[in-house]
């Protein structure tokens, strides 16, 4: 296809509804004028530019909110938009909700911190509005090059975002750091997407799998076939870029010191938001390139290789989070231990058998877990697909709470000690009972006791990689691992329950007075209050996480009328006659869930 | 709406902790009205307690209504219900009472009553203290009441973070090392506790109720009504005997931990020492029969196969623990740490009771099920009993220490002499924990050992020959403190008589020791029913399990 045959294509398939659908983004991207102009028209004297970005980034979740709504209740199909370069489905939309809720947050709380000082605060709230834009786009990405476009445009801003505090050689060096690191991964990953897309002669995200295994099957699925040979390579590039953006190791180097000199508002961003696009990322890259038939020893073989690597970031993760004493390096390694739990879903997405791609195969052993599911033999296995993302979900919805509760207190503590250590949490308890409280909950949550959100997030991941483990059984060693790092992030995060509770103040020290009805304590609250709930009621976000993570699977209708899913590939290649059931899934989830 | 078990259950979870959060509403100076204001809250759950006992065993008639729909829905238990909690993983909130549960929930909200009365003592922070209190009253409520393991598990876990304060900030000189460790050791336990949860939720086809899991495990359909051809496939996943095997070694751990028993117990005389005196008569008197309550509750009810591996192990422990907690308690010079250790010991007993099984080679059905029986509920009686005796104990401990500031055995003696009317309270307690006829210790011990008999008579021999030693360590203790020449250790001058307060702690719990010893068919009446149809549960999955090896070797081809 010709370029000027793509304009005319994309000019006469709808773009206005695209551009409606795509409203959010818009959004965004005019308060990042509306930022940058009302400083050069002086406008910051009289209202503050946060009040502006507020605004706008308030309209844009409203607007995102309204639409993941409407496409839950009117059951609307996933739609592929700007000639296959977008997929906007309820996985997109939920999201979308979930990162804009996060930047209000993040722009409340850095009114409240005071990072960015009015001078400097059009900047501030440009790359971060820039970077959630490109964060956006990652969860909708369904082409490969779309997929390193986005990944790009929410990491330059973060550079920036780590190199904020200008004045200080720590934030400077950490920007250099995650510039280094970052450039070169981004390499990596460019490096690998052109490989596959060499491979499969398309970037189209919903085709490449069964290209790739269409290509694999002339010369067979052995090391000694060059076209498996330059998919390892691919994929192990691809992976290595994903891998620094998520911070798992051995890519996590630069995550302490990023986190250690950048500004607490910075970490929040990274463990938070940018974590969470990552994945979802991750998830259609995943969900995309996985393959049946003769790759599934091979994949099967990745995803064994995925589960190891998770367990080695979760307990590496612990064990050196013991060390710090400074909390925004334990932060950093807590994010990198959570990362590794978060891992565990893409390993179980990365079977064949159980992301729906070979339907034939899957249906043995694995369990059910629960009755509504249970319809067909086919549908029992993906349902594990379904709820490893659900638990994702659950998981990166509870990590904004708890992780942007630890940081506001962060933030609130500092302001007042002007330290960032332990030591400065010491005796909190007795001055500002209230952050206390909040703070314990944030950490009971990251060590996933009940009843908060962390402990239901962390039940759902452990509960799908059981099932996975009767597909590959060094799944079960992965549990294990697992579970017992509740024990080690245990003793981690119990040091600062001592400091806050059972110590004195050091002597000299500042005291920390935030006054009870003040806006800081308010928003502490506000963050805190859903770590609690999301683990009492469980049900709203449950639904409304395993709607998003069925959409995955859902059929879409694109400009042209062909039908085209995420994971249907096998309709191509002759293998996959009972591909079909992989709507099966989709259909059987959805019929359970809104009985 | 008293008669309705739905709202006495659910109040009895719930009043605690919603009541603790009005001790927010006091300023932090009005300690007294703080003090009462707990202690009421205590006293209206216990009464609550008392009303549900009152319902479920058909004292008060309960609203025909729901009466009818309780029992209809759940033939297993006394009382039951069961609410949607998180449909999309079949979660529910269900609460239920039967033999084993009811007497535990009176002894909780007695127990924490008492210890409210006995937590005058404490003068630091007493709003958060007390609030902590509840908080864990809820907790404990909710293992008692939980039908429903997902719900079982959150509370065993909402226990945590309380008692770890609880220990942390108002415990003894090494009281961080003290919490930590509970806080550890208990986790470890809970994360056992999640690996059975998530393998029976798996073979169970996402189920988290106890009864239908109960039900599968026996190889019986998860549903009364409900076709045994369609559960087949869940009932044979269930009623797997190495799955079974694999989810009882994970509950043992789990529960022998906070149980606790003997290479699992180190936490507890660190805790004891270190925790304040309510603290430790809640964590001696409750917290430890939780671990005895999840086997009858949880591991022996949906793992009867992999219990029937491992009765015979239970019950060596159990004498193990008996007599290693009493020589060590014979070894101690602190007065609490022997207490402490004294609770190892006289938990032991109740892991003979559970384990007290044997089957029959060729059918599997349990030999002499009236041993059987007579062992669950020695197991639930003991439990209560120690449950008074040892709070009992901690208190009598307690009061001599917020007098003398010290516990070093070797430095009393002689305070009968000071305090003679305390001393004769003491005295009693301390027999009962001796397990002297007539007093509540001697039923649950006595009846363990009888019911080990026809496991292995060198198992009763050892439970005799703990009594022994148990009394050995008792009176020897009785000695050293109370009788001899006038006490002339540190503090002399604040040794006096108790007061009024403390009179009712110990003549309450010496007036349940006695009434327990003298008339204990008042308990066992309410336990025994269940504990016969516990046996009759593993009785039959048992036999059903060899009649279907049977079956497949006769005719392997069949398979």
């Amino acid at each position: 296809m010709k370029l000027d045959d793509l304009f005319a294509d994309f000019l006469a398939n709808g773009t206005g509804r695209a551009l409606v659908l795509l409203a959010p983004e818009l959004l965004l991207c005019a308060t990042i004028i509306a930022t940058l102009l009302w400083r050069l028209l002086n406008l910051d004297r009289y209202v503050p530019v946060a009040a502006i970005a507020t605004l706008g980034v308030v309209v844009s979740l409203g607007w995102a909110g309204w639409q993941l709504q409407a496409s839950i209740f009117q059951l609307q199909p996933a739609e592929i938009l700007f000639t296959g370069m977008i997929r906007l489905d309820r996985f997109a939309l939920f999201l979308r909700v979930y990162l804009l809720l996060f930047l209000v947050l993040q722009i409340v709380l850095t009114t409240l911190g005071g990072i960015p000082d009015q001078e400097d605060s059009p900047d501030f709230y440009t790359m971060l509005c820039g970077a959630v834009v490109g964060l956006l786009l990652m969860t909708s990405a369904h082409h490969l090059l779309l997929v390193f476009l986005a990944l790009e445009m929410s990491s330059v801003p973060g550079y920036v975002l780590a190199g904020f505090l200008k004045g200080r050689r720590q934030s400077s060096e950490a920007a250099l750091k995650f510039v280094i690191f970052g450039s070169a991964s981004a390499g990596l990953l460019l490096f690998g997407v052109t490989l596959i897309c060499g491979l499969a002669g398309t970037g189209d995200l919903s085709l490449v799998g069964s290209r790739l295994e269409a290509v694999i099957s002339i010369d067979g699925a052995t090391l000694a076939n060059p076209a498996l040979r330059t998919l390892l390579l691919a994929l192990v590039m691809i992976f290595a870029g994903m891998a620094f953006k998520l911070s798992l190791v051995p890519f996590h180097f630069w995550c302490p010191d990023v986190f250690h000199g950048a500004a607490a508002e910075v970490g929040a961003f990274l463990s938070i938001a940018s974590k969470g696009a990552t994945l979802a990322l991750l998830v259609r890259l995943v969900l995309g390139m996985v393959a049946g038939g003769e790759l599934e020893a091979f994949w099967n073989l990745l995803a064994q290789g995925l589960g190891i690597i998770a367990a080695i970031t979760i307990t590496f993760g612990n064990l050196a989070a013991f060390g710090q004493t400074n909390i925004k390096r334990l932060m950093a390694y807590s994010t990198i231990a959570h990362a590794g739990y978060l891992l565990i879903p893409i390993a179980v997405l990365a079977i064949p058998a159980l992301a729906g791609v070979d339907q034939i195969a899957s249906t043995v052993t694995v369990a059910p877990s629960t009755s509504d599911v249970l319809q067909t033999q086919g549908v029992v296995a993906s349902s594990v697909a379904v709820r490893a993302v659900e638990s994702m979900l659950y998981y990166i919805v509870v990590t904004l709470f708890m992780n942007l509760g630890v940081f506001s207190c962060l933030i609130l503590v500092r302001n007042q000690t002007l330290g960032e250590s332990i030591d400065d949490f010491r005796g909190l308890a007795s001055q500002t009972p209230v952050l206390a409280v909040a703070m314990s909950l944030s950490l009971a949550s990251l060590i996933g006791l009940p009843p908060t959100g962390g402990f239901v997030a962390k039940l759902m991941l452990f509960s799908s990689l059981y099932d996975a483990g009767a597909k590959l059984p060094l799944f079960y060693a992965v549990l294990i691992v697992g579970v017992v790092n509740i024990l080690l992030s245990l003793l981690v995060y119990l040091k600062l329950f001592r400091a806050m509770f059972f110590d004195q103040p050091v002597e000299g020290a500042p005291p920390v007075r935030i006054a009870p009805f003040s806006m800081a304590t308010m928003f502490v609250v506000t963050v805190s209050i859903p770590v609690l709930s999301l683990g009492i009621d469980v049900s709203g976000l449950s639904r409304l996480s395993r709607d998003a993570a069925v959409s995955l699977w859902d059929q879409t209708q694109d400009e042209s009328g062909k039908t085209s899913s995420q994971v249907s590939q096998l309709n191509e290649t002759p293998v996959a006659g009972e591909s079909m059931q992989g709507n099966s899934v989709s259909g059987g989830l959805n019929n359970g869930d809104h009985q | 709406m008293f008669a309705d078990p739905q709202f006495l259950m659910s109040c009895a979870l719930f009043l605690p902790v919603l009541w603790g959060l009005g001790l927010f509403g006091f300023p932090s100076r009005a300690v007294s009205a703080i003090r009462w204001y707990a202690l009421a809250g205590a006293c209206c759950e216990l009464a609550i307690t008392v009303q549900l006992a009152g319902v479920a065993l058909g004292w008060i008639d309960a609203s025909p209504a729901v009466n009818a729909s309780a029992t209809s829905l759940r033939n297993d238990i006394l009382l039951g219900m069961s609410l949607p909690w998180i449909p999309t993983w079949n979660v529910n909130y269900s609460l239920g009472v039967d033999g084993f549960s009811l007497p535990l929930i009176l002894l909780t909200s007695l127990i924490f009553a008492l210890s409210i009365v006995a937590s005058w003592s404490i003068k630091t922070h007493i709003r958060g203290f007390l609030f902590l209190l509840l908080l864990l009253e809820t907790g404990v409520m909710g293992v008692f009441l939980a039908l429903d393991f997902f719900l079982f598990f959150v509370m065993w876990e909402v226990m945590l973070l309380p008692m770890y304060f609880l220990i942390g900030l108002w415990g003894g000189p090494r009281r961080e090392y003290a919490a930590i460790k509970f806080f550890l050791y208990t986790l470890a336990g809970g994360v056992c506790l999640l690996m059975a949860m998530l393998m029976v939720y798996s073979a169970s086809g996402g189920s988290f109720d106890l009864l239908e899991l109960a039900r599968m495990a026996q190889g019986q359909a998860p549903q009364p009504g409900m076709d045994l051809d369609q559960g087949m496939a869940l009932t044979a996943a269930m009623g797997d005997t190495s799955l079974q095997w694999r989810v009882f070694v994970l509950l043992l751990i789990a529960f022998l931990i906070k149980l606790p028993a003997v290479p699992l117990h180190t936490w507890l005389p660190d805790a004891h020492v270190e925790a304040p005196t309510p603290v430790s008569m809640i964590l001696a008197g409750i917290l430890l029969k939780l671990g005895g309550y999840g086997f009858l509750r949880i591991a022996i009810p949906i793992c009867p196969l992999g219990f029937a591996e491992w009765a015979w192990f239970m019950v060596a422990l159990g004498v193990f623990c008996v007599l290693y907690g009493a020589l060590a308690a014979l070894a101690q010079s602190d007065f609490k740490r022997l207490v402490a250790y004294s609770s190892v010991s006289h938990m032991g007993y109740v892991l003979m009771g559970l384990g007290a099984f044997r089957f029959q080679e060729l059918t599997g059905a349990v030999l002499n099920p009236d041993f059987s029986t007579m062992g669950l509920s020695a197991a639930t009686f003991q439990m209560v009993a120690h449950g008074i005796v040892s709070a009992g104990m901690f208190f009598v401990v307690g009061v001599l220490y917020d007098r003398v500031k010290h516990r070093d055995l070797r430095q009393f003696g002689g305070i009968a002499s000071l305090q003679p009317h305390f001393s004769a309270i003491a005295a009693g307690i301390f027999f009962a924990g001796l397990g002297l006829p007539g007093l509540c210790g001697f039923i649950g011990e006595a009846f363990s050992i009888f019911s080990v008999w026809h496991v292995d008579r060198f198992f009763s021999v050892g439970g005799a020959l703990g009594m022994i030693l148990t009394a050995g360590y008792i009176l020897w203790a009785l000695q050293r403190v109370y009788l001899g020449p006038t006490y002339t250790g540190p503090n002399r001058e604040y040794l006096t008589e108790i007061n009024f307060r403390e009179y009712t702690v110990g003549y309450l719990l010496l007036a349940f020791a006695i009434g327990l010893g003298v008339y204990p068919a008042i308990a066992l009446n309410v336990i025994e029913p269940a504990s016969r149809q516990l046996v009759q549960q593993i009785s039959g999955s048992q036999e059903r399990q060899l009649s279907l090896n049977r079956a497949s070797i006769e005719s392997p081809l069949d398979k």
